[in-house]
């Protein structure tokens, strides 16, 4: 009943209602797309990604050579992804996507046996951070401290883009290793080999979220609009109310005011007399009433000229 | 003649701005007090609408959404709702507590929720419409950094803390439209009654190590629930930071300690207004028994924040408190340490005061998140978007008010330090009534604000959700104690149907007369 009485009231004023309308249209039309001179463009809020995993491997392959161990692949998985990391492959990746490297954000692996309060970042790595939250090109690079392999999130506003972007950190990451071994002249058997398994696949995540945050920012602001309305409404109401009570306050001030007057005229009346008769029983008059009673006619001429 | 019917009239008024009257009734005045004068006045009514409102009161009540809310109350004492998950899946989260909220919203609706009114009583909006205020900056901050979260796959996080907000909120509105003023008294027996077994099962499970809340949660409800195990550990040198994991019905000590915390000052009032000495032993106990579950955990927060709510009492009671203070602290710390041996040793350890490793993490907490407070200042980084699952970039702060900051910026701040104190601001003046059971009851629930207000400098308490349930609980209780019996209206639902009632009647004496 109580919602029903607010939905009424409301409903009273279809005006008010439908400049909230337009403005709450407004707001939603904002929300997804920005001013670009006298012309509306969409904003970026769609969003891909793209995933990939890519083993460590030696040229003749750990995964059918029991000879061989998995650990020091292991530890130099975790090396590379956190190598991967940096704006020497980013510029790499940037290059094969027709990107700047400065362009790309990047975030290595996060060792889960350190402790959280060594994990928290310091104002200057949350800085660098929020440098990166509005980049569109994110990387993240994965490591499992069990397997030697590293995984590749990508994250694009197109899921060509996203795929591009997963697929090109494993070739830099490989062109770059590939770069060392060669300038060091390492022998082929005594090569690491950067195995991509499988092709990077990705997706659209947040498909038709600029529709959902159209209406979610109209609702919001339509209801805002409404909360705004009643509050209003009742805020006028309460403030002529007060205002009566005030006038009230102030009459009955100024009635205390002149009672008070006429109880001082009536005084010195009755104190003039009172010398007067004195005066013609031979005492002498008192000067004190009679200046008093000046004092009062001048308040009550006050009082009368201030328009009761 | 016209001159005395002003005066009337303002002096009228000036009862009306006490009462907080609407100006229908402004305008009504001087019929109502010429009908006073005539003997038709409401004088009888009202003694008569008080006597059957006290009749009707909780736990006499046959209403039901006083009871619906009476249980909520006890799940959150008595079962560990934030481990608790239902065998259905819900879009906004499977705890229970979401489950209640929700049975209780269908309920207000099938049941004819608004048996008080919540936009014509006259009741203060002030908390509500701090809340308002502070549900919109959080709005804002979410809308005005869409792009950003929505990159950064924040949105979905955002719209879970929303609906835990819609949570609190939700119970700070049932409680407002649910309670009368005369049910206060009975409810708020009935909360210290939870909190002392509450806080007899935490004193328990400190000794023995057995968590009652989740054993027999698991048991009870396993047909509907999965409910964790119990985290309690109380062999300090596998806690973490040496100290004891008691926790009762929550998922950490300092959530529990916290309902403790906004309870106490309800036991402590009555203390201080016991007429019999049967009354002031059973609130003492009560009391202590509730410090010494907070003392428990061996928390730091169970021994600043009850000096806080004793020194907030001292400044409407200061008679009665300095009365009180010796014997009372004598006791206190006798029974503390009787019954939670060892927890005041930990708490007053300067080591653990002032090197322990949360006072040092706390010591970073602004500097650190300077570069998004910086980054954001006025709305924040967007309401709910600090994933505490991501270590390597949100850091867990021991402050609620930096948290705010951080999220919703000085807007949020300001807004969500408004919420807290609106509730004691509306209180003082029904604290200095004259009416000793408006007194005492917008003391109690407005101490419990008070409480909250320094909780949130003490840890993250909008992280764990027993905390916020509780302050929405006492603010809307202290928002009906402030109104007093004044504030009751009538159901919107009744005054419809009076009409109607009323030609009944009159067609049924029809045939008679």
């Amino acid at each position: 009943m109580e919602f029903a009485l607010v939905i009424r009231e409301l409903a009273r004023r279809k005006v008010a209602l439908a400049i909230g309308v337009l403005v709450a249209a407004l707001a939603a039309v904002l929300s997804v797309y920005r001013l670009d001179g006298a012309s509306l463009k969409p904003r970026s809020l769609q969003y891909s990604s793209a995933s990939t995993r890519v083993f460590v491997d030696t040229s003749s392959s750990v995964l059918g050579n029991l000879s061989q161990s998995f650990e020091p692949l292991q530890s130099r998985a975790t090396v590379y992804a956190n190598f991967m990391a940096s704006p020497t492959v980013l510029n790499l990746i940037g290059q094969r996507v027709g990107l700047e490297g400065s362009q790309i954000y990047a975030a290595g692996p996060v060792d889960p046996e350190v402790p959280r309060i060594v994990q928290e970042p310091t104002a200057v790595q949350r800085n660098v951070e929020i440098t990166g939250e509005t980049t569109p090109y994110r990387l993240n690079f994965n490591s499992d401290p069990n397997l030697p392999t590293i995984g590749i999130y990508a994250q694009a506003p197109s899921t060509k883009l996203a795929i591009a972007l997963a697929d090109a950190s494993v070739a830099s990451l490989e062109q770059y290793v590939g770069s060392l071994e060669d300038a060091d002249h390492i022998a082929q058997q005594s090569r690491i080999v950067i195995r991509q398994l499988g092709q990077a696949n990705g997706g659209v995540v947040d498909g038709g979220i600029s529709k959902a945050l159209a209406v979610m920012v109209f609702i919001a602001v339509f209801v805002l609009w409404c909360v705004l309305l009643l509050v209003t409404r009742r805020f006028r109401e309460s403030w002529r109310a007060s205002g009566g009570v005030s006038a009230a306050m102030d009459q009955e001030a100024e009635d205390r005011d002149y009672e008070e007057t006429q109880i001082v005229l009536r005084h010195d009346r009755t104190a003039r007399e009172t010398a007067e008769r004195g005066g013609a029983n031979g005492k002498a008059p008192s000067a004190e009433p009679v200046h008093a009673a000046a004092g009062s006619a001048e308040l009550h001429g006050r009082w009368r000229a201030s328009g009761s | 003649m016209a001159r005395q019917r002003v005066v009337t009239v303002a002096g009228a008024g000036a009862t009306l701005i006490e009462l907080g009257a609407s100006p229908a009734s402004v305008r009504e005045l001087p019929k109502r007090k010429r009908a006073s004068a005539e003997g038709l006045g409401r004088g009888d009514a009202q003694e008569g609408g008080a006597q059957e409102a006290s009749r009707d009161a909780f736990p006499h009540t046959r209403r039901p959404l006083p009871w619906m809310l009476a249980g909520f109350i006890a799940m959150l004492f008595l079962v560990p709702v934030d481990s608790t998950e239902l065998k259905v899946h819900m879009p906004v989260g499977s705890q229970i507590d979401r489950f209640a909220i929700v049975m209780m919203v269908l309920a207000w609706i099938v049941l004819g929720g608004d048996q008080r009114a919540f936009l014509r009583t006259r009741r203060s909006k002030l908390f509500a419409g701090a809340v308002c205020v502070f549900l919109a900056v959080a709005i804002a901050s979410v809308l005005l950094n869409a792009g950003r979260i929505i990159n950064l796959g924040e949105l979905e996080l955002a719209f879970k803390r929303f609906s835990l907000l819609g949570s609190f909120l939700v119970l700070a509105w049932f409680t407002l439209t649910a309670l009368r003023f005369e049910d206060l008294r009975g409810f708020t027996t009935f909360l210290i009654g939870l909190a002392t077994v509450t806080a007899f099962g935490m004193v328990i499970e400190r000794q023995i190590g057995y968590n009652a809340f989740y054993t027999w949660s698991g048991i009870l409800l396993k047909p509907i629930a999965n409910v964790a195990s119990s985290p309690t550990n109380i062999h300090p040198e596998l806690g973490s930071d040496g100290r004891v994991a008691v926790f009762g019905p929550t998922l950490h000590g300092l959530a529990a300690t916290t309902m403790m915390i906004v309870v106490m000052p309800f036991a402590l009032v009555r203390i201080l207004d016991a007429t019999s000495r049967r009354q002031w032993w059973l609130n003492a106990l009560a009391f202590t028994l509730m410090l010494v579950a907070a003392s428990s955990t061996d928390r730091k927060t169970a021994l600043l924040v009850p000096i806080a709510v004793v020194i907030y009492f001292g400044i409407y009671r200061p008679r009665a408190i300095l009365r009180l203070a010796p014997i009372g602290l004598v006791a206190l710390v006798g029974m503390v340490h009787f019954a939670s041996p060892g927890s005041l040793g930990t708490i007053f350890t300067p080591t653990a005061g002032l090197q322990s490793s949360s006072t040092t993490h706390r010591l970073g907490d602004f500097t650190n998140v300077a570069p998004d407070v910086y980054a954001h200042p006025v709305v924040g980084r967007g309401f709910g978007t600090l994933n505490q699952d991501r270590p390597d970039q949100f850091r867990i702060n021991d402050d609620e008010y930096i948290d705010e900051i951080w999220e919703v910026g000085f807007a949020g701040l300001l807004a969500y330090l408004g919420m807290i104190l609106a509730p004691i601001v509306l209180a003082r003046r029904a604290i200095r009534g004259r009416d000793p059971t408006v007194s005492s009851l917008a003391l109690a629930s407005s101490a419990g604000c008070v409480a909250f207000l320094v909780v949130s400098a003490l840890f993250d308490a909008l992280s764990f959700p027993q905390a916020p349930y509780m302050f929405f609980l006492v603010a809307a209780l202290t928002t009906i104690a402030a109104a007093g019996p004044q504030g009751n209206v009538r159901p919107a639902r009744e005054s419809a149907l009076e009409p109607a009632r009323a030609r009944q009647r009159a067609l049924a004496s029809a045939p008679s007369s």
